[in-house]
């Protein structure tokens, strides 16, 4: 079954519409991949998801249940965490506090600490800095603190907003290689990035947007066809890093 | 002296106590509660209606209405105004603390009600040569306590963990599964029972209540929490200790010029404002809070 | 980059001028004071009370209205306007014998209501453009503390200070308006006044950066600019709706425009509609209307054949809840923010 189908998404703030007929299908265990320029409407899309955005028409669903229009903190419990544009880690919280509020979103309380010990082993840095305040830790090490705390609540199915920004090529590898990391472990896996490239690679298919529009779908071979993905962006080549 | 300095503390700990109360809903709501001087007249009002029943009774009658009368805040009220701006909010909060003062005022009467609450909270103590107010050391004792009691809980408690989320970013806390309606209540809840405190000692001293009871230590409780910092609930706590100590202090050195003592707070507002939002005690660096 | 700004973001509010929107609440206002007035003396006192309040809540209109910032800090002005045309008017030898520690050249000077008047808007204005040199640079919340502060500083030097005023006590003996005509003079020049500022290019840049916070920003000083404008007219108004209600009642005090008048003021503006002056007259008639009927409740009244006597302080409690439940369920107040508009079919443009 399919475990994340979107139809016809309509979003907006106030009396703008940012996202226009959004759609998208994700099968377990998936990477996919939305990439597009600044200002496409690709964080909005998430926020729908997640439930931070109101979506004012469409469908969305989730492991067979209808999720639109629903509260973040009742859309994390059936399995759906996002790590937000920025990664917005709380700051003066310390690591183990901020995983332990990751925690809140658990479907079942037990398997915590499992749970906890399984991300410290994906993410070494985050229990050599364990009770450190979270302010301290460097954009890398951030942006692996969020994406552990969204994962202690063992979403079956993970969005990333932006995971890159901000960080050193080196860093991004390594972000990217845990990616694939938890795929392996059956999570399915949204990422939204500007830099293309980053996500066509991995990812098994890729939306492109531009101004609020799923402008074209490419999948992985099509990844190193340039001129489709020039195409597919409208010649947006300054994106090349 | 001994007196002056205890005087200091129990007023510090009095406004801290006020202040943290405010504080407490700013954090989660980014709402500056005006009805809180109400929650306070709640308190102080059930106090001297239901002391015939014995203190223990009262207490607990006082401290269970506060709440409940600030959870009825949120759900009738603030809950609808959730994705509201701060102007609204604002002028909500003012209709609402009116709304109580004029209701207060059809129930009971605008005139003071008066009762005896606890009678051994007047009176003096004598050690040697040096002669203490009972009142100032249970104040700073029950501060002590409270205070005490909800570092313990903010710090050391998942729901007080999750109040820290909200009040740093509410919106990345929903993300992760906090539950908005339960935490932003149970701020509420908490606020109430320090109100009811406030309450507690405050009616001891004066021996009545009116409707506008809690009016003033609000507006000084503001201060304080401005003055230490939006957002903060250190900073609330230790602000509202600032303007309660140092007003005492005023009141006992300065005598004739306290008079002005409110415009020099409320410029003191005015320029933290203007030049640190974060609070002159909390170290925060506080943009796009206020 | 203003001139993008007024046309890229969808504006609301008025943007031209409209003879029905001017004149229609200048009639009903023309209309109602002079009808209500004839009825007896008490209720000419109450027309000449209720023009004061209306010029109050459009000054707080023409400022809240068009920045979407709050102040609380208004009835600030009023209490400046109030005491200047108190200190001009009341005849030297009351000033000499009630209001000895005052500052000599106060005690000396005297002059009409008229010229008083003016005056009393201009110092107004000056304490206005003063203040919000330095609150206009906040927003949001801050803006609603900071001049909730200043209305606490005010009152806390206009209740002591004796060198300018009568300190807590009353200063008496102000003369007072012989007809209810002036005011509604002055209430009309202020509703023109309110409207043009409304209707005009600042006016709806002003109101293009409350639509839109980081175009607000973008914009920087010129945001500021505007809003010490504004915020200087509306001390202004406030000054004069101050000094109306000083001639009104005669008297002034420093408590006669404190948190009750804030109060008071506001609840009309929001429940009337903030961002239009039909609003505001909207909301002060309404507002008023009730009051007096609950006043009449409050003395008791028997209504087919059964006594009804409302406790003392309903007046308030209705009123609070009224102003939260508009805030609740229809935010921008009876009119809906909008200005007047006759739905007649020969007067509606196409």
């Amino acid at each position: 079954m399919t475990l994340l189908s979107v139809r016809d998404l309509q979003a907006g703030y106030g009396k703008v519409q940012v996202l226009f007929n959004g759609h998208i299908d994700v099968e377990p265990g998936e990477l996919v991949g939305i990439v597009g320029p600044n200002g496409a409407g690709k964080s909005t899309f998430l926020g729908t998801l997640a439930g931070s955005v109101r979506a004012s028409s469409g469908s969305i669903e989730f492991d067979g249940a209808s999720i639109k229009g629903r509260n973040p903190e009742d859309i994390v419990r059936l399995g759906l965490a996002m790590v937000p544009e920025g990664r917005a880690i709380f700051t003066d919280l310390t690591v183990n506090e901020n995983l332990r509020l990751g925690l809140t979103g658990r479907r079942e309380k037990s398997g915590a600490q499992q749970a906890v010990d399984e991300v410290m082993d994906l993410f070494p840095v985050l229990t050599t800095h364990k009770n450190h305040q979270a302010g301290l830790l460097s954009g890398g090490q951030q942006q692996q603190l969020a994406i552990a705390r969204a994962l202690v609540s063992e979403p079956k199915l993970l969005l990333l907003d932006e995971p890159s920004l901000g960080l050193s090529p080196t860093v991004i590898q390594d972000v990217f290689g845990v990616l694939a990391r938890i795929q392996e472990r059956g999570t399915a896996i949204i990422v939204v990035e500007q830099r293309a490239h980053l996500v066509m690679s991995i990812a098994v298919r890729t939306l492109v947007m531009r101004e609020g529009h799923i402008r074209a779908t490419l999948s992985q071979s099509d990844a190193q066809d340039e001129a489709k993905l020039a195409a597919a962006y409208f010649g947006t080549g300054e994106d090349r890093e | 002296m001994i007196q002056t300095i205890l005087d200091a503390l129990s007023y510090g700990g009095l406004y801290g106590l006020a202040a943290l109360g405010i504080g407490l809903v700013f954090g989660v709501m980014r709402l500056v509660n005006f009805a809180h001087g109400e929650l306070i007249a709640i308190g102080a009002y059930l106090f001297i209606v239901t002391i015939d029943l014995g203190l223990p009774l009262s207490i607990l009658i006082a401290v269970t209405g506060t709440a409940i009368l600030a959870l009825l805040m949120e759900f009738s009220v603030f809950k609808r105004l959730r994705l509201a701006g701060p102007a609204v909010l604002l002028i909500a909060s003012f209709g609402v603390s009116v709304f109580l003062q004029r209701f207060y005022e059809i129930i009971f009467g605008a005139l003071p009600l008066s009762g005896q609450i606890a009678p051994w909270m007047t009176g003096v103590m004598e050690f040697g040569d040096t002669t203490i107010t009972r009142g100032s050391i249970v104040t700073i004792i029950l501060a002590l306590i409270l205070l005490g009691g909800m570092w313990f809980f903010i710090e050391k408690t998942t729901l007080g963990l999750q109040i820290r989320a909200a009040s740093s970013d509410f919106q990345t806390a929903r993300l992760l599964g906090v539950r908005s309606n339960r935490v932003i209540g149970a701020a509420f809840v908490f606020s109430g029972v320090l109100a009811a405190a406030v309450a507690f000692v405050l009616v001891t001293q004066r021996g009545s209540v009116d409707p506008l009871f809690g009016v003033n230590i609000t507006i000084l409780a503001l201060v304080g929490t401005v003055i230490g910092g939006l957002g903060s609930l250190q900073g609330a706590a230790l602000g509202g200790f600032a303007v309660g100590a140092t007003i005492s202090l005023l009141n006992s050195f300065l005598g004739n010029y306290r008079v002005y003592t409110y415009t020099w707070l409320f410029i003191l507002v005015i320029i933290v404002l203007l030049v640190r939002p974060g609070g002159l005690i909390s170290n925060k660096a506080v943009k796009e809070r206020v | 980059m203003s001139d993008d700004l007024l046309r890229s973001s969808q504006l609301p509010g008025v943007t031209r001028f409209q003879w029905q929107q001017l004149l229609g609440p200048i009639v009903v206002i023309v209309v109602l004071s002079y009808v209500i007035s004839s009825i007896s003396i008490t209720f000419t006192f109450l027309t000449e009370g209720t023009l004061a309040l209306l010029v109050m809540v459009l000054g707080l209109q023409v400022f809240i209205g068009n920045s979407g910032v709050l102040s609380f800090g208004q009835a600030a002005f009023a209490m400046v306007g109030g005491f200047a045309t108190g200190l001009l008017t009341v005849p030297v030898k009351i000033k000499e014998n009630v209001l000895d520690e005052l500052w000599e050249p106060l005690k000396a000077i005297n002059m009409g209501i008229w010229p008083s008047l003016v005056i009393a808007v201009a110092i107004g204005a000056f304490f206005a453009f003063l203040t919000g040199l330095f609150l206009m640079r906040l927003s949001g919340l801050a803006a609603g503390i900071a001049t909730f502060a200043l209305l606490m500083v005010a009152d806390n030097v206009f209740f002591n200070w004796r060198l300018i005023g009568p300190g807590p006590q009353v200063m008496p003996q102000v003369p007072k308006f012989g007809f209810v005509d002036e005011s509604i003079i002055l209430a009309v020049v202020v509703m023109v006044v309110v409207y043009l500022i409304g209707i005009s290019r600042r006016g709806r840049l002003l109101r293009a950066t409350r639509e839109d916070p980081l175009a607000a920003r973008a914009l920087g000083a010129s945001v500021w600019r505007l809003r010490v404008l504004f915020f200087t007219v509306s001390g202004g108004i406030a000054a004069l709706s101050g000094a109306m209600y000083a001639h009104h009642s005669g008297a002034v005090s420093a408590r006669d425009f404190y948190l009750g008048f804030t109060f008071t003021t506001l609840a009309m503006l929001v429940i009337g509609g903030a961002t239009s002056m039909w609003g505001a007259v909207v909301g002060t008639i309404a507002v008023t209307a009730i009051g007096q009927v609950l006043l009449e409740f409050e003395s008791g009244v028997t209504v087919g054949g059964i006594d009804f006597t409302l406790p003392n302080g309903a007046r308030g409690v209705v009123i609070a809840a009224a102003l939260v439940a508009i805030l609740i369920w229809r935010p921008k107040g009876i009119t809906g923010g909008r200005e007047f508009a006759l739905r007649l079919p020969f007067l509606n443009r196409p």
